[in-house]
């Protein structure tokens, strides 16, 4: 293989990612079917449908959106990258705070496949969001995530155990040739205080959907789980071409591994009191009504572009949750595996 | 090809762009020859001189790098084809601003054969550092272009007099190497002048450059040029000419093996002055450039910054790195930002289970361009 010529500005946080002491809040939701099924046709199942040699099919109708505050994340010291620093990478730790909604999904092999039959679970992440600029490109230029640097408020002595968030993204309010991008704000969570015991999850599948999360673990039994919590992400990793933007220079579909281990402090919050919402702007539109459902975008008007012509925000939620809580982990973040490659070079 | 899967909240906004009413102040000093060539010889003349069949040289008849720090109020995507996107189409979606500071130095391509010498003789400019503080700006420079665009805090305004520039730009970096040092925002340049000439402050103008441009012989050269477009080759050391081509190394990283490269290509787009006003000079003598070398900074200011052995030592722990400008100048202008090519796709083995990825080569000098068919076909 070619070697990657390196400079400062490709000063990446190196995969495997480490990081001590994340404190990661998870609000599960309902989320159609249909609707994670058409964002995994248009993403990842219909770009080249006939040279894949799998398909990723909606799981359960559930996303989960998360928060997670990672202290500290440094490299892992066996990572094998060589950077432009030369032996240093480990030692270079950066801070970040990251958003996401996360979305199980089930990847069924094609015949001739390899791997046919080896049930799979991957996750999707339809919006992260990032406030390290560090992080934001190693994600996107690694990983392939679709991540977006966002400007994170948290304040986690808010209420024990709980959280209260504010995120702003670089937006345009309403779409127009006068238009200015503004920072605008995206996300707003007030989880309020942990409850005293357990709340059970809303879901009749959700206390199992955990356990397989979790590797066998149960968190509503237990306040320390001692094995670890592996979930495989999968990404559209594509960039465009130079001369044609409208075509990828390079697209594959691309995992990682997010592992949770030493989980610690779990606590639990009344998902009927954790206040979710979000603010609505033309540049988020398609990620709250088509990636996740949460409205309807029309103003009552039949035109289907006047979504876009919304002069005030507009707050959609509150977010009806089926569970929420909380837990203290050791967090691993892996670049493991280009799983299909739709082309590359030109 | 294939089909780049859009999204409405893309951080991609696609070329070519429009820059109307930007505020440009450029600092020029001498190039430092050698880094320059180690530059070009690091990300632009990769493999062996035979293979690729050119070669990047700095530029010797312009001995200089400039520091440009613009402001740029309206950023629009100026893209005339409309293309379907399923969503309003960008051109139609707004405008962002952003501002944005880079060193740019020229250098000289050329064939590596005799025949082929002059076919692919170019002036290009390439830009060793460029930071931003727009966050989509960065990704569509990395991910587009090739440029390799930090993003950072940049603060503009007046320094101590009027009509005089300030500049602080800060960076995420490293104070020091030690391990478990964190990631913070570092300053990084400042930038301060006095005001723009003629002025009764500072220091006497007879040396600065300006005095040159303003003496009766020059004026008259001036005069004689005609365009505005010749004027300003002329005042600003030939560093504005019609229209600049950039060239800046395209490379994704794998995946799995981030350490190694899937496609590694040498891109050029096209940047147009146009309606340029206000120029104005400041006296170099009076303008103070800073970098500090924090930690991580050092690896920044190694690229385009010469230590002299002939510098005065600094103290112990002082971080701060002087420039001398040999000139210093403000205007305003419209910048239009287009013709993006593919300039040289580099054969890279992308690993098991891929096809290698072919060369390609699109070099032409730009003089030859108009009659290509002549001499390589038709263009890729």
């Amino acid at each position: 293989m070619t070697a990657f010529i390196e400079s400062f500005a490709t000063q990446h946080l190196p995969p495997p990612w480490k990081a001590a002491e994340a404190r990661t809040w998870a609000f599960p939701f309902s989320l159609s079917t249909v609707v994670i099924q058409n964002y995994l046709d248009r993403f990842f199942n219909v770009a080249n449908p006939n040279t894949a040699l799998f398909r990723l099919k909606a799981m359960e109708p559930i996303g989960i959106l998360t928060i997670s505050n990672f202290p500290k994340i440094e490299t892992d010291e066996t990572s094998k990258f060589s950077t432009h620093y030369q032996n240093l990478a480990s030692r270079l730790d950066v801070a970040q705070t990251q958003v996401s909604v996360d979305v199980p999904v089930r990847c069924v092999r094609k015949q001739g496949d390899e791997r046919e039959g080896a049930p799979e679970i991957l996750w999707f992440q339809p919006f992260a969001i990032s406030d390290n600029e560090t992080v934001v490109f190693a994600s996107r230029e690694i990983l392939g995530a679709d991540m977006m640097l966002g400007r994170i408020e948290l304040d986690m002595q808010a209420a024990p155990s709980g959280v209260r968030l504010h995120t702003h993204i670089p937006a345009i309010r309403r779409f127009g040739p006068r238009s200015k991008e503004e920072w605008l704000g995206f996300l707003h969570v007030d989880t309020g205080s942990e409850t005293k015991s357990y709340v059970p999850f809303r879901a009749p599948k959700m206390a199992a959907w955990v356990d397989r999360f979790g590797g066998g673990a149960n968190a509503s039994k237990s306040n320390g789980l001692s094995d670890p919590m592996t979930a495989r992400m999968v990404a559209l990793k594509q960039f465009r071409d130079t001369q044609k933007w409208d075509e990828a220079t390079y697209q594959a579909i691309v995992a990682c591994t997010v592992t949770h281990s030493d989980l610690r402090d779990v606590r639990f919050f009344d998902p009927a009191a954790v206040k979710i919402t979000f603010t609505d702007s033309a540049t988020a539109a398609e990620i709250l009504c088509t990636f996740l459902d949460l409205g309807t975008p029309s103003d009552g008007s039949t035109d289907p572009e006047s979504k876009w012509e919304r002069q005030s925000p507009v707050f959609i939620g509150p977010v009806e949750l089926l569970g929420a809580f909380t837990f203290t982990s050791s967090a691993t973040i892996n670049a493991i595996e280009t799983l299909h490659t739709f082309g590359s070079g030109r | 090809m294939i089909r780049y899967v859009q999204s409405v909240a893309s951080q991609q906004v696609p070329p070519p762009y429009h820059f109307p009413g930007v505020t440009v102040n450029a600092f020029l000093w001498d190039a430092p020859v050698g880094k320059i060539q180690a530059y070009c010889d690091r990300y632009f003349n990769l493999g062996e001189a035979a293979e690729r069949g050119f070669v990047y040289r700095p530029a010797a008849f312009w001995p200089f790098v400039a520091l440009l720090i613009i402001d740029y109020p309206i950023m629009v995507s100026s893209d005339r084809s409309r293309t379907d996107i399923g969503s309003t189409p960008f051109p139609d979606r707004g405008y962002m601003s952003q501002k944005e500071a880079f060193v740019v130095a020229p250098v000289l391509r050329s064939g590596t054969l005799p025949e082929t010498m002059v076919l692919k003789m170019a002036m290009e400019w390439a830009l060793p550092f460029i930071v931003v503080d727009n966050p989509m700006s960065a990704v569509c420079g990395r991910e587009m272009l090739g440029l390799e665009k930090l993003l950072g805090n940049i603060e503009f305004g007046e320094s101590d007099f009027p009509d005089s520039f300030k500049g602080r730009i800060h960076l995420p970096g490293w104070a020091s190497l030690k391990p478990g040092e964190m990631q913070t925002k570092l300053k990084f340049l400042e930038v301060d002048t006095g005001p723009t000439l003629p002025t009764y402050r500072g220091s006497p103008a007879e040396d600065s450059v300006w005095t040159l441009l303003r003496s009766d012989t020059a004026s008259k050269a001036i005069s004689a040029l005609g365009t505005a477009k010749d004027f300003m080759e002329t005042v600003s050391l030939g560093f504005l000419s019609s229209g600049m081509r950039t060239v800046s190394l395209k490379q994704f990283r794998d995946a799995a093996y981030p350490s190694k490269a899937l496609y590694q290509a040498l891109v050029s787009c096209r940047s147009t002055y146009s309606s340029v006003r206000n120029f104005r000079f400041y006296n170099e003598q009076d303008v103070n450039i800073t970098f500090y070398d924090h930690g991580s900074f050092d690896h920044i200011l190694k690229v385009f910054i010469h230590h002299s052995p002939n510098d005065p030592p600094r103290e112990a722990g002082d971080r701060r790195v002087r420039v001398k400008p040999v000139a210093a100048f403000r205007f305003n202008a419209n910048i239009d930002f287009d013709d993006m090519r593919t300039l040289h796709t580099f054969a890279v083995a992308p690993g098991e289970h891929l096809p290698p990825c072919d060369t390609t080569d699109d070099m032409l000098a730009p003089w030859l361009r108009p009659i290509r068919g002549f001499f390589s076909g038709s263009p890729p």
